[in-house]
């Protein structure tokens, strides 16, 4: 798909998540690049490559806490995932997603914001659920998960 | 080698012997079925395990299919009256059959005289020579009936009135009732007591409309494998063989019966054990996917005794399942008979010395024996029944009750049964049964349930993953079906994970808004005993148990540990625990009645199981649950010795006049006691770890 053909969808997106874009013209905002980046990593998550792309490691901030995992902790288990996706045929796997919705609202004044989505799975039956979880906007305009920030 | 040391061998060897001529292996390891890959099902109600006149019960079995899936609602029912022979016609229904009376609602128990003098023990006026106690002899002739009983009024073998009386009736019962409602056996089993049983094969209940089946198997297996079944007439023109093909055990057959004739005795220590295994293997060879064998009460009648029949240890059960696991795959450690003074008809002289809130100890005991069961990683499931005889002291229409409750009543095997688009049937009804997708509810107290086991996805938090796998029980529970989602697993199936796997185990259930089937509306007493208020006929559950234990994998049948009772080695899962519990301070609450709740197992390391059990009472209940809230035995609040005091009192002016009273106080007893302390139990979700223990059994 070409540029052009992209721009539409993209400018869309920005002004869906309005209050997240910093130019509501400019069809490379970073929410848009989040939500890209972001739904390309969930919908990878199943394979071995996906887990450990630059670009799923990468939507994951420095100063990432969630439940106890810190970004190193983080990285670590996507690549431990990866390698047993790799060395066995028969794991359950884990539950798919798509990502919709995306919405990055109230950033405070570290650049700590709100996202909203909706995940999606149709395995079987249609599941949907709407989440919140926090990302940070870093230096470079990136937005990246933040996740709970507790320790446990 | 005198016969008696070669059967002790033989015993002994059972186990290798069964599998050595098992059927139905073991599925190769594989994770739970891919979602899309799983029918759409839903969970239904029902019952395996009930008698009516045929047997030992006291009503017709049109009425007792009546009462369990008209007035008390229940999906499907198997009608499974003991084995042996029979005096009266069963098929004869209650004259007058309908309109009942008296009708349900009557209270007249409050009123006397003591027991109310007006209903006789059949319930209902019955017209001279007819209704379900007449004889076979007196309604077709001694000389219809066959085989070669010589009894006067002469007894009818039940393998003759399940093939040639009891299934036709039947059939009509349930193609009238739409619902499958089919026969089975209470095997009196040998070497052992009993046992619900079943061989679907032949028999065509609804929805099935046209034509006429037959239950010959159900009858064969009767013949050959019932205990009580003295014929030997081989089935009088069935000429039937009871052998197993290719069964070193075939050599027991006594040549003329074609079966073997023997049982568990001084002289032949373990040949009913035997016996009992050859016919599970049967089952697999002749019914493999509609048959089954599922202990009962099998704590009731003690330990086992290699010369005489008592009960089941747990290397009995372990042999059952190294049989056939596609047979023998559960146990009713529920009993029925719920409402009487010794709940579920246990005495001090059960494994366990009783019930345990209304559960026998083998199931109630964590890390006991079905968590030992667990461990090994076995597909054994946890189920229940009502086995209604009788009301005990009241007619069988009236809602009170001082022995049992009618199917569907109080007691419901709730069982998810993937039929898609098209109607329930008994075979999907038991590849329900078989997956362990199941569990078992008293008085009510939930209806619904959804519970798995889930793999969180890394690419987003965790919380995120909560919200969505929480969503998709609620819909599930919503639904009355299963969350058929890859990366999760449900009851009686096992998720497939690497060691460290970041796993949610997530509930949602219904705790029902409104009244239960109890008759009774004032404070229940055991509560009252905690100052909590809460009218029988409307519980609400208080907590819930998620218990875990490893899974450390098969016992071989040459290890010490393969036998032995409670408490043993043997029969204990040290690992076994209380993992969490969930009340309402850490679920979420939902409108409906809907309870959501989710524990975490952060890098799961060990191959696991998870299961649930929940109640009414509170931990720490007098006479009702200990302080960590495991139950306690039910003779504690309620003594074996009716000339004993209770230990709850039942003081409100509303307590009926049939409780157990002493010195003018009355106690908790009887059905009261049962509507008071409610139960549900869950079967298992396995975790199965890579390079920790495989479980090769479950799927």
């Amino acid at each position: 798909m070409s540029f052009q053909a992209v721009k539409p969808l993209l400018v869309a997106s920005c002004l869906f998540a309005l209050s997240a874009c910093s130019d509501s013209t400019d069809p490379i905002t970073p929410t848009s690049e989040f939500t890209s980046n972001l739904q390309t990593s969930v919908s990878t998550a199943s394979t071995s490559a996906g887990l450990t792309s630059t670009n799923t490691t990468d939507l994951i901030d420095t100063a990432y806490k969630d439940s106890g995992n810190t970004r190193t902790t983080q990285v670590a288990y996507l690549q431990a995932e990866a390698a047993a996706i790799t060395a066995n045929t028969d794991l359950s796997g884990f539950v798919g997603y798509t990502v919709s919705n995306i919405q990055i609202t109230n950033c405070d004044s570290n650049n700590v914001c709100t996202m909203t989505a909706t995940l999606t799975n149709t395995d079987a039956d249609t599941t949907t659920a709407d989440i919140t979880t926090k990302v940070k906007q870093g230096t470079d305009g990136k937005y990246r998960l933040y996740g709970d920030q507790l320790s446990a | 080698m005198n016969s008696s040391l070669r059967l002790r061998q033989a015993v002994l060897a059972a186990a290798a012997v069964a599998a050595g001529t098992s059927f139905n292996l073991p599925q190769p390891a594989v994770a739970a079925e891919k979602a899309a890959a799983k029918a759409a099902g839903t969970y239904v109600t029902g019952d395996f395990h009930n008698h009516s006149t045929c047997s030992d019960g006291t009503l017709s079995m049109q009425k007792l299919i009546d009462k369990s899936v008209n007035t008390w609602g229940l999906d499907w029912f198997v009608q499974a009256d003991h084995g042996g022979s029979s005096t009266r016609n069963c098929t004869l229904a209650e004259d007058p059959f309908t309109p009942v009376a008296p009708a349900l609602g009557l209270t007249t128990s409050s009123t006397g005289p003591w027991p109310p003098a007006t209903y006789p023990s059949g319930g209902e006026p019955a017209t001279a020579l007819k209704g379900p106690n007449q004889t076979w002899e007196s309604t077709i002739g001694r000389a219809a009936i066959k085989g070669d009983g010589t009894a006067t009024p002469k007894a009818m073998w039940r393998w003759q009135e399940i093939q040639e009386f009891q299934y036709a009736s039947t059939e009509v019962a349930s193609r009238t009732a739409k619902k499958p409602v089919w026969l089975g056996l209470e095997q009196n089993v040998p070497g052992h007591e009993h046992s619900s049983t079943n061989v679907l094969a032949g028999q065509l209940p609804w929805p099935t409309t046209t034509g006429t089946g037959n239950a010959n198997l159900q009858a064969q297996y009767e013949y050959c494998f019932d205990r009580s079944d003295s014929d030997t007439s081989r089935g009088a023109t069935n000429q039937w063989d009871c052998s197993v093909t290719g069964s070193s055990n075939n050599s027991y057959i006594n040549a003329t019966a074609a079966k073997i004739t023997g049982n568990n005795s001084a002289a032949t220590p373990g040949l009913g054990h035997i016996k009992t295994v050859e016919g599970i293997k049967w089952m697999a060879q002749v019914a493999p996917t509609t048959s089954y064998f599922i202990p009962a009460h099998l704590e009731r009648a003690g330990v086992y005794n290699p010369n005489g029949s008592s009960g089941f240890n747990i290397e009995h059960l372990r042999n059952f399942n190294n049989a056939a696991p596609n047979i023998a795959f559960g146990f009713e450690s529920m009993p029925g008979h719920g409402a009487e003074a010794q709940r579920g008809s246990y005495s001090t002289g059960a494994v366990g010395g009783g019930t345990y809130g209304g559960t026998g100890i083998y199931a109630a005991a964590v890390g006991g024996v079905w968590d030992a069961l667990l461990g090994e990683g076995r597909n054994w499931w946890f189920f229940a029944s009502s086995d209604y005889h009788n009301r005990g002291s009241f007619g069988p229409d009236q809602l009170e009750t001082t022995a049992d409750f009618y199917p569907g009543e109080y007691t419901r095997d709730h069982v998810l049964v993937r039929k898609g688009t098209n109607n329930l049937s008994a075979e999907k009804i038991i590849d329900g049964l078989r997956s362990g997708n199941s569990y078992v509810a008293n008085g009510q107290l939930i209806d619904r349930l959804a519970f798995v086991v889930c793999a969180t996805n890394p690419t987003l938090p965790l919380a995120a993953n909560q919200t969505f796998i929480e969503k998709a029980v609620a819909n599930a529970v919503a639904a009355n079906a299963e969350v058929r989602i890859n990366g999760c697993a449900t009851m009686g199936e096992k998720l497939v994970v690497r060691s460290g796997e970041s796993l949610f185990v997530t509930v949602a259930l219904r705790d029902p808004e409104g009244k239960n089937n109890a008759p009774y509306s004032f404070a229940n007493p055991s509560l009252k005993q905690i100052n909590i208020t809460q009218p029988l006929n409307a519980p609400v559950l208080d907590h819930v148990d998620l218990i875990s234990g490893n899974v450390t994998g098969k016992v071989d049948p040459t290890s010490p540990n393969y036998a032995g009772l409670i408490g043993s080695s043997a029969a204990s899962n040290t690992s076994a625990k209380i993992a969490k519990v969930f009340n309402s301070t850490n679920w979420t609450s939902m409108a409906g009645g809907v309870k959501v709740m989710t524990l975490r197992i952060p890098a799961v390391a060990a191959s696991q199981f998870v299961r649930l059990r929940g109640t009414n009472m509170p931990a720490a209940t007098p006479s009702e649950t200990d302080a960590n809230g495991n139950p306690i035995n039910d003779f504690v609040a309620s003594p074996n010795d009716q000339t004993i005091p209770g230990l709850i009192p039942c003081a409100d002016t509303a307590c009926p006049a049939h409780m157990r009273t002493i010195n003018g106080v009355k106690y908790s007893s009887f059905d009261v006691a049962a509507w008071a302390d409610l139960w549900f139990y869950s079967n298992p979700v396995f975790v199965e770890v890579k390079g920790s223990t495989a479980i090769a059994a479950i799927k």
